[in-house]
C-alpha cells in the first residue's frame, strides 16, 4: 500500500509532536474536560492545577483530555513524570488538586490514596495498572482507545496515534466495494438501536442513482441515561469524522451532516472544532487528501425532540419542519434530506469503519457472538455504584457489566430489574444478569437492546412507577401526528397514574394489552414500540401490577400516592417535635399536643423527617389508614 | 412589520443566511441567543429571508422544546427528571421548589423573576439528582440542600421574597 502524499505530511507533523510530548523533560499534568468531568467541576480543578503551579513556581504542562468513561471517579487528573507512566487520580476536586499537584511533583510522594491506576501492565510504587483492574479488565477498547488519553481538540493526537490511516488506506488503495466487503465481513450492525447491517444500508446508498448523496451521522442521543454516543463525540470526535469521510468516498455523497442534540453542547463544540481542522488539513473540503473526492461536513444542532432521533424525524428536521416522523418506504436510501439519497447512521456505527479498515473485517468478526460481531459501548446508571461507560464485547454477561465496571450496586442492596433499550425499550428482571447482551436474546424476548443505556434498579424502587414513568416520556415525545399514538400513549399514561394512585381496576390491564395491540399500527417505530415499557413490566413483574391494583399497595413503598410518613408520638424523643417541624422543607410537620403530626395534603414524601428521625417517623402504606387523613395529590 | 424596536440586530444575523435552506434551526438558535427567546416579530423577517411561509417557519418553532416564545425568566432553574434522577428522588425536589416558590402551572414565581423547568438526562447521571441553576450545574442534591437552592434562587432574582 502505498500511501497519499498529503497524508503523510500530516501524519509526519502530528508524530513529531507527539514523540516531543513523550520525551518532554517537562511533567504533564492533564484534566479530563469533557462534560462529564465539567459536571463534577473539573473546571475549578483546572484552575487550581493552573493557580498550584504558578504559586509554586513549577515547570509544568498543563493540558486536556477527554473522558476515559469512569465517571464515578471525576474530575479526573493525569499526571505523568518524564519517562513514566502516567498516573491518573480522581475525584480530585479543586479543593485536593493543590495538595495533590505540590505532594506529587516536589515531595515525590505519589497519593495512593487518590490514585486511581497507571497506564502499561507493571505497578507504580504501590498503584495497581489499569490493566489489572476490573472496570478494564472486562472490556475491549477499541473505540475508546483515545478517550481520556488524548486531547480531542488537537488534531495530531489523533493522527499520531493511527488516525486517518483507514481513510488513507481507502481512498489510495481500495474500492468502494471493497470497502462494502470489509463492512459485510465485519458484519457491522447499526448501533442505533435497529442493529441493520452497516454495508448493505452503504451499498443502497452507493447505488442510487440520485444526486448528491448526504452522508447523516445521528447523534440526537434521546435515550435517556445512554450517553455512550457523547463519548465519542465529545473525546475522540475525529474517529466519527473519519468513518463518516469514508463513507462519502464510498458513496458518493458530497455532504455529511452531524445532528447533534442541543443538551450536548460540549459535544457541538468538540465536532465543530474536530470539522475546522479536517478542513484545515485538507481532510474535508475540496479533493481529499489531494485525491479527486471532495466532501464536507456541517453540524446541525437539534432542539430538543426526542423523535428527531428517528431517522425520518431528523431529515425533516434538517430540512427546516417540524420532526415528525414519516411512514417508510421511502426509506432515506431513496428518498432523504432534501429528497435525496441519505445514509443515516449512528455515531457509534461511524466509529467503528476505520477499526475495520485498518484490521479487516475478519478481525472485527472474531469478536463477539454467532449472530453479532464486535464490540459495545454502555452507559451504566441508576443504583450502580459507579456510574460509568464501557466498551465490551457483544456477548458479555450483564453480570460482568455491573460487577466488574460498575461495582455493583449500593452496601446491601438487592437488584431487582435493569431498564435496558431506552424509553421504548422496557424493564427486564433481575434474572437476567448472566444473559448474554446480544440484541438477538432481546429481540427474541419481545424487548430491545436499544443504544446502550442500562438502569439498574434495586429494591427500594418500584418497576410499576418506572414504567410509568417511561411511558410518560414517550406520550410527552409523541409528535402528535397520528391518533393512535398520541391518544394511545395518553390513554396508557392516564391508566398508570391510576394504578399508582391506588385507583387501579383489573379492567386496566386488559385495556393496556388492548391499546399495545391497537399502537402497532401507529405510523412509525416510537408509536409501535410505546407498548414496549408496558408488556416487558407485565410479563416479568405480574405481582408488582398485582399488588398495585388488588391490594393498592407499591411494595417498594414509592409510588408517593400510596404511602404517608407518619410520626409515631409514642417514639419521638423529647425535644424531637420542634425539631421535625423546623426540618420538613414544605412546613407539613406541625406541633400537636407535645408532639407531631404531619400535615398529609402538604407532604411532598421527600423522606427528610424520616432520615433525621428513623424511629419515630414511619413510612406506611396508605390503606391501613382512614380515608380521612387521605388527600391525594 | 411596525414596532421592530426588540429586534434590533436580526437583519445582520438573516444576513448570512438568505434564501438557503437547512438553516432553520440555526437561525433559531442564534436568534435565541442574541435575545434570549425567539420573539414573534422575528418570524416573519425569517421567513422572507428564508422564503419560507410563515406558519411553517412558526410551525417549525413551536415544535422544538428548546426555543421559547417568551422572554425567560430572570433566574432559570433546570431540573433534571430523568431516570437516575427520578429514582434519587427528582420528583420530590421538584415539589419542593414548586412550594417554596409558589410556582404556578408553568413553573414561575408570582413576581415571574424565577422559573423552573424540567430538562431530560444528558447522561450526567454521576452526579444526579442535578439542577442547573442560571445554567450552573449543582449536582448530587441532598434534600437538604433544596431550600439553599430555593432561598438562592431568590436572591439571584432580586433578593425579594417570593
Ligand atoms: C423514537 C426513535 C428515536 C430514535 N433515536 C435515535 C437516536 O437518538 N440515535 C440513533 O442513532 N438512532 C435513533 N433511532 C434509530 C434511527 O431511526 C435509525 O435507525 C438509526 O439512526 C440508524 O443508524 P444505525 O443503523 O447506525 O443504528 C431512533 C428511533 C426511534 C424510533
Ligand atoms: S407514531 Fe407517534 S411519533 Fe411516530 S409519527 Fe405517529 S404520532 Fe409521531
Ligand atoms: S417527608 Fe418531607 S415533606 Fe413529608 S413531612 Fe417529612 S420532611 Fe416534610
Ligand atoms: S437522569 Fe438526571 S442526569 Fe441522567
Amino acid at each position: 500500500m502505498v500511501s497519499l502524499e498529503a497524508f503523510i505530511a500530516l501524519q509526519t507533523q502530528a508524530q513529531a509532536r507527539w514523540r516531543a510530548r513523550g520525551e518532554s523533560a517537562v511533567p504533564r499534568i492533564e484534566v479530563g474536560m469533557d462534560s462529564s468531568n465539567q459536571h463534577a467541576g473539573a473546571a475549578a480543578t483546572l484552575q487550581a492545577v493552573r493557580d498550584t503551579i504558578q504559586r509554586l513556581g513549577l515547570q509544568v504542562a498543563v493540558g486536556a483530555v477527554g473522558c476515559s468513561g469512569m465517571c464515578w471517579a471525576e474530575p479526573i487528573v493525569v499526571i505523568t513524570h518524564p519517562g513514566e507512566p502516567s498516573v491518573s487520580y480522581g475525584p480530585v476536586t479543586a479543593t485536593a488538586a493543590p495538595g495533590l499537584v505540590e505532594d506529587v511533583l516536589l515531595r515525590g510522594d505519589r497519593r495512593p490514596d487518590l490514585a486511581l491506576g497507571v497506564t502499561g501492565d507493571q505497578p507504580l510504587e504501590g498503584i495497581a495498572p489499569f490493566s489489572q483492574q476490573p472496570y478494564f479488565q472486562a472490556q475491549r477498547r477499541w473505540l475508546l482507545e483515545r478517550c481520556g488519553v488524548v486531547d480531542p481538540e488537537d488534531i495530531d493526537h489523533y493522527l499520531a496515534t493511527g488516525g486517518y490511516r483507514a481513510l488513507d488506506k481507502a481512498l489510495s488503495s481500495m474500492t468502494p466495494e471493497g470497502v462494502i466487503k470489509e463492512l459485510l465481513d465485519a458484519n457491522l450492525t447499526g448501533r442505533g438501536g435497529a442493529n441493520f447491517p452497516a454495508g448493505r444500508k452503504w451499498d443502497f446508498l452507493r447505488t442510487a442513482t440520485a444526486t448528491p448523496k448526504y452522508m447523516l451521522c445521528n447523534a440526537d442521543e434521546g435515550d435517556p441515561g445512554a450517553f455512550v454516543n457523547r463519548i465519542l463525540l465529545e473525546s475522540d470526535p475525529h474517529l466519527i469524522l473519519e468513518g463518516m469521510i469514508i463513507g462519502g468516498w464510498v458513496t458518493g455523497a458530497s455532504l455529511g451532516f452531524v445532528y447533534i442534540r442541543d443538551e450536548y453542547p460540549v459535544s457541538v463544540e468538540r465536532v465543530e472544532r474536530a470539522v475546522q481542522q479536517a478542513r484545515a488539513s485538507g481532510l474535508l473540503g475540496e479533493h481529499v487528501l489531494g485525491s479527486d473526492f471532495s466532501f464536507d461536513i456541517q453540524v446541525v444542532r437539534g432542539a430538543g425532540a426526542y423523535v428527531c432521533g428517528e431517522e425520518t424525524g431528523l431529515i425533516a428536521s434538517i430540512q427546516d419542519y417540524r420532526g415528525m416522523p414519516r411512514i417508510k418506504p421511502p426509506f432515506p436510501a431513496q428518498s432523504g434530506v432534501f429528497y435525496k439519497p441519505t445514509n443515516v447512521n449512528n455515531v457509534e456505527t461511524y466509529a467503528c469503519v476505520p477499526g475495520i479498515l485498518n484490521n479487516g473485517g475478519a478481525w472485527f468478526a472474531g469478536v463477539g457472538t454467532e449472530r453479532n460481531k464486535g464490540t459495545k459501548l454502555f452507559s451504566l446508571s441508576g443504583r450502580v455504584n459507579r456510574t460509568c461507560i464501557v466498551e465490551v464485547d457483544l456477548g458479555t454477561s450483564i453480570r460482568t457489566l455491573l460487577e466488574s465496571c460498575g461495582g455493583g450496586l449500593g452496601e446491601g442492596h438487592t437488584l431487582k430489574g435493569i431498564q435496558q433499550g431506552g424509553p421504548l425499550g422496557g424493564i427486564i428482571p433481575a434474572t437476567w444478569l448472566d444473559t448474554p447482551l446480544d440484541p438477538a436474546n432481546f429481540s427474541s424476548e419481545g424487548t430491545i437492546m436499544g443504544s446502550g443505556g442500562l438502569i439498574f434498579l434495586d429494591e427500594r424502587d418500584c418497576v410499576i412507577d418506572m414504567c410509568k414513568w417511561l411511558l410518560t416520556f414517550d406520550q410527552d415525545e409523541s409528535c402528535a401526528r397520528c391518533t393512535t399514538c398520541r391518544v394511545g400513549s395518553m390513554r396508557m399514561v392516564d391508566i398508570m397514574e391510576r394504578m399508582t394512585a391506588g385507583q387501579g381496576a383489573e379492567e386496566d390491564l386488559e385495556t393496556m394489552r388492548h391499546l399495545s395491540g391497537v399502537m402497532q399500527n401507529a405510523n412509525c417505530v416510537h408509536g409501535q414500540f410505546i407498548p414496549g415499557p408496558f408488556t416487558s413490566t407485565y410479563k416479568w413483574f405480574r405481582e408488582e401490577f398485582e399488588s398495585h391494583i388488588q391490594e393498592r399497595r407499591c411494595p417498594a413503598k414509592v409510588c408517593s400516592a400510596m404511602v404517608e410518613y407518619v410520626v409515631q408520638p409514642e417514639a419521638l424523643a423529647d425535644g424531637h417535635a420542634e425539631q421535625l417541624v423546623a426540618l420538613c422543607p414544605v412546613g407539613a410537620i406541625v406541633r400537636d399536643e407535645g408532639s407531631a403530626t404531619i400535615l398529609q395534603h402538604r407532604c411532598v414524601r421527600c423522606g427528610l423527617c424520616a432520615q433525621a428521625a428513623p424511629e419515630a417517623v414511619r413510612l406506611n402504606d396508605i390503606r391501613s389508614y382512614e380515608p380521612a387523613v387521605r388527600e391525594v395529590r | 412589520m411596525p414596532g421592530q424596536q426588540p429586534l434590533a440586530g436580526l437583519e445582520g444575523i438573516l444576513r448570512e443566511y438568505q434564501g438557503r435552506r437547512g438553516v432553520l434551526l440555526e437561525v433559531f438558535h442564534r436568534v435565541q441567543d442574541a435575545y434570549g427567546y425567539v420573539p414573534p416579530e422575528a418570524i416573519e423577517p425569517i421567513a422572507r429571508a428564508l422564503r419560507m411561509h410563515a406558519p411553517t417557519v412558526y410551525g417549525t418553532l413551536t415544535f422544538y422544546t428548546e426555543f421559547r416564545t417568551a422572554a425567560p425568566p430572570r433566574v432559570l432553574v433546570n431540573m433534571c427528571l430523568g431516570p437516575t434522577c427520578h429514582l434519587r428522588g427528582a420528583e420530590a425536589i421538584r415539589r419542593i421548589l414548586e412550594r417554596r416558590l409558589q410556582l404556578d402551572e408553568n413553573g414561575r414565581s408570582p413576581d415571574g423573576a424565577v422559573g423552573v423547568h424540567v430538562v431530560q438526562c444528558a447522561g450526567h447521571c454521576h452526579v444526579a439528582p442535578l439542577a442547573y441553576l442560571n445554567g450552573q450545574v449543582r449536582g448530587r442534591l441532598a434534600m437538604s440542600d433544596v431550600v439553599a437552592l430555593a432561598e438562592e434562587a431568590r436572591f439571584l432574582a432580586g433578593g425579594a421574597s417570593a
